[in-house]
């Protein structure tokens, strides 16, 4: 690798370019929505133990105050997004599909947009401890889609140490920008997120890894970075999936990631932009997270945008707001290669949700047909783990799964879908080895 | 937007980069055609007749045996006239159209159906159907006819037509009324081997020659493989790796049949028992024969016959 890297500088060896559709949204500042005329603010909108709500029925709430708390160490409290009253705490869609418990917030018709909520915390003299405490508080997950509690990450596992934060502004998905606008728009909120993770973590330095579609984003950060050292910002050549975790920190600081292993093991810890800029903008005031950045975009909608979003608002009043047209066919929450369509419209926006992306008829092809597999190793050649997914397909095409973890490190695949994408043959490989991974999971809890 | 808008639900990913194993088969024929047309400027229409033969009867049979099998045709997939079409320019062009339609059968039904069809065949379907040719006919695939043949466009080659199971007509008076001065039915190697005449590279280039149909232009092939290669259909790794094998063995190790000079064979030939390779023999030991052709064919007589290579 260092002498490749020689070479060609850093970039990521396999992968793929997909066309990106960034110019959408990429220019538009990021705007405002107004209240929908009901929140629904699901208690499990993060990877983990559901939140316990601490409201009840009919209770008026305050935008910014607590209305659940967190479930365990894994799992984070939730905030009310808007002033109002609560109706109801009741079964609402989620985006998995099933109905999950979720409190209705009817927000007051004049309710302002300002929060109110919150009081002035030092964070410059908090013990590590302390902060992810604090992180915990303002209810701040994984912002890039994992919805992984950030303050776990904060703390370091036993015995292990961390010497560098990696901080992920690639945003290698098509189609979002909401990344790309937090960075340009609150380079300091970055920078403050960055550092307090050092901190917490006991890290020396931080290394913010960006696109370079996004060098406008990067000038931003190394304007507001000036004069320090302890942070820098590296540009690498844009491709996809170089946001997921394992693939920017082999990359950016040529460490690998173990199979089944956390950035831990290397010494690092990964957090994506706009998680540190909110705990960059909320610890301080201690607040919680009740808005998020979301890129509504795609030909189904007529005003695309990066739309800040109070946490629960139901997708059709997010689409209506970005005029949404009649051509809809389908609404994918999330980038196209790896995001979920969504099976409803009443379904909130969550804390995971990086984008609403709206698809007409055009773009979703019709049911293309599925051809046999003629070898061609185009999926071997973009597998960014080196796996071989065309073998893979194989088997799981005869339901030998337990051959497909055991002897084909299907465990590592991360499902970026760069294999399904690239296959003349249409087989849709991520959806097999979906299937292959909860049939093995299910086998193993029957034991 | 109303509130009755129906929305699909499909696993990610949702964007596919648009290719195809139609679209990919598409162009490999968009490759194939311009060695076909001068396959037909070349040697006429018997060699029309030859690849629409094969590629017809590839199709025909494709189909016929997905329906036998009770599936679905797959003839869409273009991956059967692909092969009719590669069979066809590898048969010498006046082949009696009857064996192409028996090698056309030998390449698609156990050459590639039996496996499951495409995707799931061990070899080319269509060598499969060249290689049966080749030993179940061995005198009519070495049969060539001249390039360049008068009234090839008008008349077919007399042997096309032959009908099955019966002896075609020799050819050697109808090449002697057709050829066209300085082209003969023999094909580079042959000439080489037999004549000792060698064909100058720009001929074996541009192909102005007898052999098979397809064969004879390097230039097409080259085109047609620059061709996938810039719709990203094709890996150039691939054939660079084996041009460059080609190479590293001709130009760079000293195995040229000239350099082996002729005492050092008849030494080999007079003592088999003594192990000195004849290839990679240092031939500068040995003063080199005036001939710069060496005929490596097994010589003939009591002594050799005792002690083949």
């Amino acid at each position: 690798m260092p002498l490749m890297e020689f070479f060609t500088g850093k970039h990521l060896d396999r992968g793929l370019h997909v066309p990106e559709h960034k110019d959408l949204t990429s220019h538009l500042p990021i705007r405002r929505l107004p209240f929908a005329p009901v929140l629904v603010v699901p208690l499990s909108q993060h990877a983990g133990v559901p939140a316990i709500p601490i409201v009840r029925e009919g209770q008026e709430v305050v935008r910014g105050e607590p209305i659940a708390k967190a479930g365990g160490f894994v799992s984070v409290p939730m905030h009310a997004p808007a002033t109002g009253r609560v109706t109801k705490i009741a079964l609402a869609p989620s985006a998995r599909g099933d109905l999950s418990t979720a409190i209705y917030i009817t927000p007051y018709s004049a309710a302002s947009q300002e929060v109110l909520y919150g009081a002035p915390q030092d964070i410059d003299n908090m013990t590590p401890a302390e902060i992810v405490q604090a992180v915990q508080n303002t209810g701040v997950v994984g912002l890039g889609g994992a919805a992984f509690p950030t303050h776990v990450k904060l703390k370091v596992p036993e015995g292990k140490t961390v010497d560098t934060v990696v901080v992920n502004g690639c945003e290698c998905e098509p189609y979002l920008t909401t990344d790309h606008r937090v960075m340009l728009e609150q380079p300091q909120a970055v920078l403050q997120g960055a550092r307090i993770a050092m901190r917490a973590l006991g890290a020396k330095k931080a290394v913010i890894g960006i696109e370079d579609n996004k060098l406008d984003a990067a000038d931003a950060l190394r304007d507001a970075a000036e004069g320090t050292t302890d942070i820098t910002v590296v540009t690498v050549p844009a491709k996809y999936p170089q946001g997921a975790e394992k693939m920017l920190v082999k990359v950016l600081l040529g460490r690998e990631i173990p199979s089944g292993g956390l950035p831990a093991d290397v010494g690092l810890a990964v957090f994506n932009v706009a998680t540190l800029a909110q705990i960059g903008e909320l610890l301080p005031h201690r607040q919680g997270l009740i808005e998020r950045v979301v890129t509504i975009t795609g030909p189904g909608v007529r005003k695309p945008g990066n739309y800040l979003v109070a946490l629960g608002t139901p997708l059709r009043w997010a689409l209506q707001q970005a005029d949404c047209s009649d051509q809809l066919s389908s609404v994918i929450l999330g980038g196209p290669m790896m995001g979920a369509a969504a099976g409803s419209l009443d379904i909130p926006i969550t804390k995971g949700v990086t984008g609403i992306l709206a698809l007409t008829h055009k773009q979703v092809n019709g049911h293309s047909r599925i051809y046999p597999c003629i070898h061609c190793a185009a999926c071997v050649d973009v597998c960014p783990i080196h796996l071989n997914p065309s073998h893979l397909g194989m088997l799981a095409r005869k339901d030998r799964y337990e051959e497909m973890e055991t002897d084909y490190h299907l465990k590592d695949c991360f499902e970026c879908a760069c294999c399904s994408y690239v296959c003349p043959s249409h087989i849709p490989l991520v959806q097999y080895f979906r299937v292959a991974k909860q049939m093995n999971r299910e086998r193993k809890a029957r034991g | 937007m109303s509130t009755s808008t129906v929305i699909e639900v499909r696993t990610a990913p949702h964007l596919h980069s648009g290719s195809s194993v139609d679209r990919i088969m598409r162009n490999v024929i968009y490759a194939l055609l311009p060695m076909c047309f001068y396959s037909v400027w070349l040697f006429g229409i018997s060699a029309a007749a030859l690849i629409a033969t094969t590629t017809a009867a590839c199709v025909l049979i494709e189909y016929w045996s997905c329906r036998a099998s009770g599936r679905e045709a797959t003839i869409g997939d273009f991956s059967a006239a692909i092969t009719g079409l590669l069979l066809g320019l590898t048969l010498p062009p006046g082949l009696p159209l009857w064996m192409a339609v028996v090698g056309a059968f030998i390449a698609i039904a156990p050459g590639k159906m039996i496996f499951g069809g495409l995707g799931f065949n061990v070899f080319n379907p269509a060598l499969v159907g060249r290689a049966f040719l080749q030993a179940a006919f061995p005198t009519a695939i070495t049969t060539y006819t001249p390039a360049l043949a008068l009234h090839r466009l008008a008349e077919f080659i007399p042997t096309t037509l032959a009908i099955p199971f019966l002896k075609a007509a020799p050819l050697k008076d109808w090449i002697a009324q057709v050829r066209i001065d300085g082209f003969t039915g023999a094909t580079p190697l042959m000439l080489q081997k037999f004549d000792h005449v060698t064909t100058d590279p720009w001929t074996l280039f541009i192909g102005t020659r007898a052999g098979s149909s397809g064969e004879t232009s390097a230039l097409l092939i080259l085109l047609g493989g620059g061709y996938l290669i810039a719709r990203k259909m094709m890996d150039w790794r691939i054939p660079a790796a084996m041009l460059l094998g080609a190479l590293i063995r001709r130009r760079l190790l000293p195995l040229r049949p000239r350099e082996i000079s002729q005492p050092a064979v008849r030494a080999v030939l007079r003592r088999p028992h003594a192990r000195r390779p004849l290839h990679g023999h240092r031939s500068r030991r040995f003063a080199r024969h005036p001939a710069r052709h060496v005929d490596l064919r097994p010589a003939h007589g009591p002594h050799h016959r005792a002690h083949p290579f």
